[in-house]
């Protein structure tokens, strides 16, 4: 089946925009998956590190400059 | 003696000399001029125009253009243009390259601005049809219009898959890559005329942090979905993402420093001269140029007013926080685009910085005239 140009252009715009917005949708799922489940993880992960470096460092005696 | 001076001169290029090839060389100098003078793509221009006067020099056929007989193994310009830019082989590096150094973060903060990258194509689809009326088959239609994407490789991509003739794809990599140079000239009247002052004096707020890894998942996930949706436009995003995925990663260093620098400069290098090599006179300067370079302007014009007219849309919707002019930045030039609606909304308002919202729109842009051209190219190739 052939297609003509107003076919082209009026299938075209749609499909363009329909592809981004489910790019759309898709990233905004990532984005709140990722941010729920395992950026929350990594910022727990993060402070207890950080947490054992201070705790570190308080106990650590003399140093500085 | 006389014979032995006539055949001297025969010997010379001058005998081959045409006004159609001193013309074309006379473009190579411009083009010159303009790569280090104007600065305009140098990386780019400076090649084409080189290579434009070395494809255009009187007897260049039996040396570097040769398809047949002496020379054909070493003509070089052919070589480079067959093997690597009609398979598509080099945009495609480039693309990957281009993924190397583009940040995404501005979009995965908002990812509204999927859309407005989407709106900035209309330009791709109104320059095809008016292309048609101006009497282009649809398949060359189809791969002028690409020019609106203002992406330099994907119009060179989509232009080798729609299997254009040379002279029009010639016509349409240097109108594709003269246009993204002047993009802060065509840009500023269309977004002044379609924006109030006032409009473009919003100021926006501070975009959220995006974690490192939304950034290295996001090129996996934009794979994955345009190859279930659209398998034609693939080979431009899935370039586009793997190269991203080496700079996001983090541990494939020298795998995106490779392809952003050395990799895409030798691409570019081969781009340079393949497309050189098909600005030929007698092919080059035809009435249909000339139509391909006004059609583009036609395209990259509404493909601005397309982007900045749902910039508005978000305007509305958003009880005017949203600064229109970030939606003319959905066309693909980066990050010239991005830049414009910067200078643009710091003339209004020197304390307004919109470079980082418009950049979202404008890494989208890339990712909407591939997919654009990969619509084209399903439907028409």
């Amino acid at each position: 089946m052939s297609i003509g140009p107003l076919q082209t252009v009026v299938i075209g715009i749609a499909v363009v925009f329909l592809t981004l917005t489910i790019l759309t949708i898709a990233t905004y799922i990532m984005s709140h998956v990722i941010e729920k489940y395992f950026v929350e993880e990594e910022k727990e992960e993060q402070k207890e590190k950080i947490a054992a470096i201070v705790a570190a460092v308080q106990t650590q005696n003399g140093g500085g400059d | 003696m006389l014979d032995s001076l006539v055949e001297m001169l025969d010997v010379t290029g001058f005998p081959d000399v045409t006004w159609q090839g001193v013309v074309m060389i006379a473009i190579g100098l411009v083009l010159i001029y303009l790569a280090i003078s104007k600065k305009m793509e140098p990386l780019l221009l400076g090649p084409i125009g080189f290579a434009v006067i070395l494809a255009n020099l009187p007897g260049q056929e039996h040396y570097l253009l040769a398809e047949e007989g002496f020379g054909a193994i070493g003509a070089f310009l052919n070589i480079t243009y067959e093997y690597t830019i009609s398979t598509g082989l080099i945009p495609l590096l480039i693309f990957l390259g281009i993924g190397t150094m583009t940040d995404f973060s501005p979009l995965l903060a908002n990812p509204k601005a999927f859309l407005l990258g989407a709106a900035a194509q209309i330009g791709i689809f109104l320059a095809l049809g008016l292309a048609v009326m101006l009497g282009f088959g649809l398949s060359e239609a189809g791969a002028i219009g690409i020019i609106g994407g203002a992406d330099g490789p994907t119009a060179i991509y989509a232009a080798g898959a729609l299997e254009v003739d040379p002279g029009i794809f010639a016509a349409i990599t240097v109108a594709a890559y003269s246009y993204m140079a002047l993009v802060p000239v065509i840009q500023p009247p269309i977004i002044k005329l379609l924006t109030t002052e006032e409009q473009r004096k919003i100021r926006m707020g501070k975009m959220r942090e995006v974690s490192q890894l939304e950034k290295i998942a996001f090129p996996i996930v934009v794979t994955i979905i345009i190859g279930f949706i659209l398998p034609s436009a693939l080979p431009l995003v899935g370039m586009l993402m793997l190269g991203n995925l080496f700079q996001t990663s983090g541990v494939m260093d020298r795998l995106s420093n490779t392809g952003g620098d050395a990799l895409m400069d030798i691409a570019t290098i081969l781009l340079g001269l393949g497309v050189g090599y098909l600005m030929i006179g007698e092919q080059f300067l035809t009435s249909e140029t000339l139509s391909i370079f006004l059609l583009g302007v036609f395209a990259f014009a509404t493909a601005t007013a397309g982007g900045t007219l749902l910039g508005l849309l978000y305007y509305k919707l958003s009880d005017g926080k949203v600064n229109p002019m970030v939606g003319a930045a959905g066309v693909s030039a980066v990050p010239m685009a991005a830049r414009v609606v910067q200078d643009m909304g710091q003339k209004e308002d020197a304390g307004s910085h919109l470079l980082m919202h418009a950049m979202g729109p404008n890494v989208a842009g890339v990712i909407g005239s591939a997919t654009a051209a990969g619509i084209l190219i399903g439907l028409l190739g």
